[in-house]
């Protein structure tokens, strides 16, 4: 195994190395050397973090959950270094430079998922579960239907996530260290596929710490820089951004994001309850002991994940003051080198310099590889986990068999998300993110929230209800302007509203009901019996003697 | 205090649940388990459904008075009340998590021990 590491790191780093520097031409930071020297710095460490963790990933619970020896205090971080993508820092600051006040709104609804998580989910969870959202889900209802509903949900939104990330991650790439699109696509892959297939959670748990610590510490200093630059006055700052701005005064209102009540409604509930079922989050509280640590580990979550989008508003208005009308970031025809998504490497560039964003560029790297590392456990353990150890081989595969498939499944992971990536690089994939959400609220969220509340659950309401949710939530989605009219071109779009989660939700809830109270088999009877135990077991956390018999 | 890594985690390891055999947890008898789960429920979903309302009121305030957070709190200044409402929002959102983890930690868990050793030989 180590000879093998060895020489897939070599593979990666020949990679990583050989691409013809193939920049854009009209980027004037290719060939940062400060940029490519932090980005070598930031690679070389995650590699020695996955040979450490590599040493200690034997059994399926260390690959799955770090053995579930994750402290709350570096789960809380992990959590948020999982959750804090790409679209946190460069899109949350490209929808404040170019909408103002509507930055805040998608940031104030992924933060409000927290508490939900915590007060409806994060303890069953923790107490019932192993290492996926299925194990919970499955406690009382039968194994393999519901097995592979959740497990199809959860790959079907992991590659979705990992499309965005992927195209992101690309775009970037090609961008800050001047490698051609093709070629940072593949490193991006070929990195992901390392950590994961030999650190397992431990290594993913590390990258996403010290990716959020640096998220954290650069965003800092640079709304720091941004706010000593207006004497720490916010007034001082909205005064010149406000000028700046071709809106004007429009910046600081509420704007076209949530127009009618409708899609604001529907927005609303994709943030607020689609976290709550992406797998990959969910998976972050079985690397922890206890419901305390689980607890606590949203604690420092919200914290954080709060503080960085505080951060990133005060920088989104500092792009504004400080990038919109400097020449030096524009292309010779007015438009933004880069496109809008890069302002924040720009703001990086105009209060810290060349040093600066060298730095800024790395941890946006690091951002998406701790992101995508994340992404890629979680889908392959719904496969390995699920799919091969539950559904197909009925519970009897060994540890090692299952472990040995997880691994097949990180590398054909790895290469679907870079075929992704490549397939989708011109295409508008800005609807892609909101999708992911309004699935995971419409189809995850729904099963998992009514399996532990609602001792009505039968197996058939779980598998169609969800499977209506997920269905649904595509097909509208698909019908919508976003993707009907500014994708595929069509004059009209059928379903009026951009969101679809407020009518996939309903659908979801009103089709898992309908099919469990209508379902009298006898296996229905008996998991709504084994609801009782469940409770016991999911509120105190462990099965008593006479249980086990 | 965290885990530790020398015990294992309650209950992971047990088999699954023989089918068409269900045994009665005694614990369903037990009028502690019962005020466990009514009060940490209906605590949880005060605290959801006030999360909730606070988050859809500020949604709905956007879409159909998006006047009342686009005045400025001091007429002739750029500050107008959707910027202090936005970052009170996440202190909020803090807030309640705060309040959830605390009271969990002081009580229930307690209770949820008791209820534990109880049956427990």
């Amino acid at each position: 195994m180590k000879r093998l590491f060895t020489s897939t790191v070599i593979l990666a780093a020949i990679a990583a190395a050989t691409p013809a520097f193939a920049a854009p031409d009209t980027m004037q930071q290719t060939h940062n050397p400060v940029a490519i020297g932090m980005f070598v710095v930031f690679v070389a460490a995650t590699l020695f973090i996955t040979k450490w963790a590599a040493r200690k990933n034997h059994s399926v619970s260390d690959h799955y959950a770090a053995g579930g020896k994750i402290t709350g205090f570096q789960n809380g971080w992990a959590i948020a270094g999982d959750y804090m993508s790409a679209a946190s820092l460069l899109g949350i600051s490209a929808l404040v430079f170019s909408s103002g006040y509507d930055g805040l709104i998608y940031s104030i609804g992924f933060l409000a998922s927290w508490p939900i998580i915590l007060f409806l989910i994060a303890e069953p969870l923790r107490n019932l579960g192993r290492y996926t959202l299925a194990d919970v889900v499955s406690y009382r209802l039968k194994q393999r239907p519901i097995r592979a509903f959740a497990a199809s949900s959860s790959i079907v939104i992991v590659l979705l996530y990992l499309v965005s990330q992927m195209v992101g991650a690309g775009k970037l790439v090609e961008l800050l260290f001047g490698f051609s699109y093709t070629w940072a696509v593949l490193l991006v892959g070929a990195l992901m596929v390392v950590y994961v297939f030999f650190g397992g959670m431990l290594a993913t748990t590390w990258i996403q710490i010290i990716k959020a610590v640096l998220l954290l510490a650069g965003a800092a200093f640079m709304a720091f820089m941004v706010l000593s630059r207006f004497g720490f006055s916010l007034n001082a700052l909205f005064s010149q951004a406000i000028a700046a701005h071709p809106k004007h005064a429009a910046i600081m209102r509420p704007g076209g994001l949530v127009s009618d009540p409708v899609s604001a409604v529907s927005l609303g509930l994709a943030l607020i309850f689609g976290t709550a079922g992406l797998p990959h989050i969910l998976m972050r509280f079985f690397t922890v002991g206890d419901v305390k640590a689980a607890r606590k580990s949203i604690l420092y979550a919200t914290g954080i994940v709060g503080i960085g989008y505080a951060l990133i508003i005060v920088i989104g208005f500092g792009t504004i003051a400080l990038v919109a009308t400097d020449p030096h970031y524009h292309n010779a025809n007015g438009s933004m080198i880069g496109g809008v998504n890069m302002v924040a490497i720009h703001l990086a560039h105009a209060v810290g310099g060349n040093v600066f964003l060298g730095f800024i560029c790395a941890v946006a790297f690091s951002t998406i590889l701790a992101v995508v590392a994340g992404l890629t456990l979680a889908g392959s353990s719904a496969v390995s986990h699920d799919l091969y150890a539950n559904v197909i081989r009925k519970g009897q595969a060994t540890d090692r068999e299952e472990l040995r498939v997880s691994r097949l499944t990180t590398l054909v992971l790895g290469v679907l998300a870079v075929l992704l990536g490549l397939v989708f690089e011109k295409q508008n994939i800005a609807f892609i993110v909101s999708l992911t959400f309004s699935i995971a609220a419409s189809s995850n969220f729904p099963v998992l929230l009514l399996s532990i509340y609602w001792r009505g659950l039968t197996t058939r309401g779980a598998v169609c209800g969800g499977t209506l949710g997920l269905v649904s939530a595509v097909t509208l989605t698909i019908l919508s302007p976003t993707v009907w009219v500014q994708v595929l071109g069509h004059a009209h779009a059928t379903y009026p509203y951009e969101y679809p989660a407020l009518f996939s939700m309903i659908i979801a809830f009103a089709g898992t009901w309908l099919f469990s109270v209508t379902d009298s088999s006898r296996s229905a009877v008996e998991e709504r019996e084994l609801f009782d135990n469940q409770l016991v077991r999911c509120e105190i956390g462990v099965r008593t003697a006479l249980s086990k018999t | 205090m965290e885990h530790t890594a020398a015990s294992p985690v309650p209950g992971l390891d047990d088999p699954p649940i023989p089918r068409r055999q269900v045994t009665r947890h005694p614990e369903l008898d037990d009028p502690r388990f019962r005020t466990l789960v009514r009060e940490r429920r209906t605590f949880a979903w005060t605290l959801t459904v006030v999360m909730l309302t606070i988050y859809f009121s500020f949604i709905l305030t956007l879409a159909f008075r998006p006047a009342m957070l686009g005045h400025p709190i001091v007429s002739g200044q750029p500050m107008t009340w959707g910027i202090p409402v936005g970052f009170t929002m996440f202190v909020v959102t803090f807030a309640l998590v705060a309040l959830y983890v605390h009271r969990a930690n002081a009580v229930y868990d307690m209770m949820a021990a008791q209820v534990r050793r109880g049956v427990e030989p």
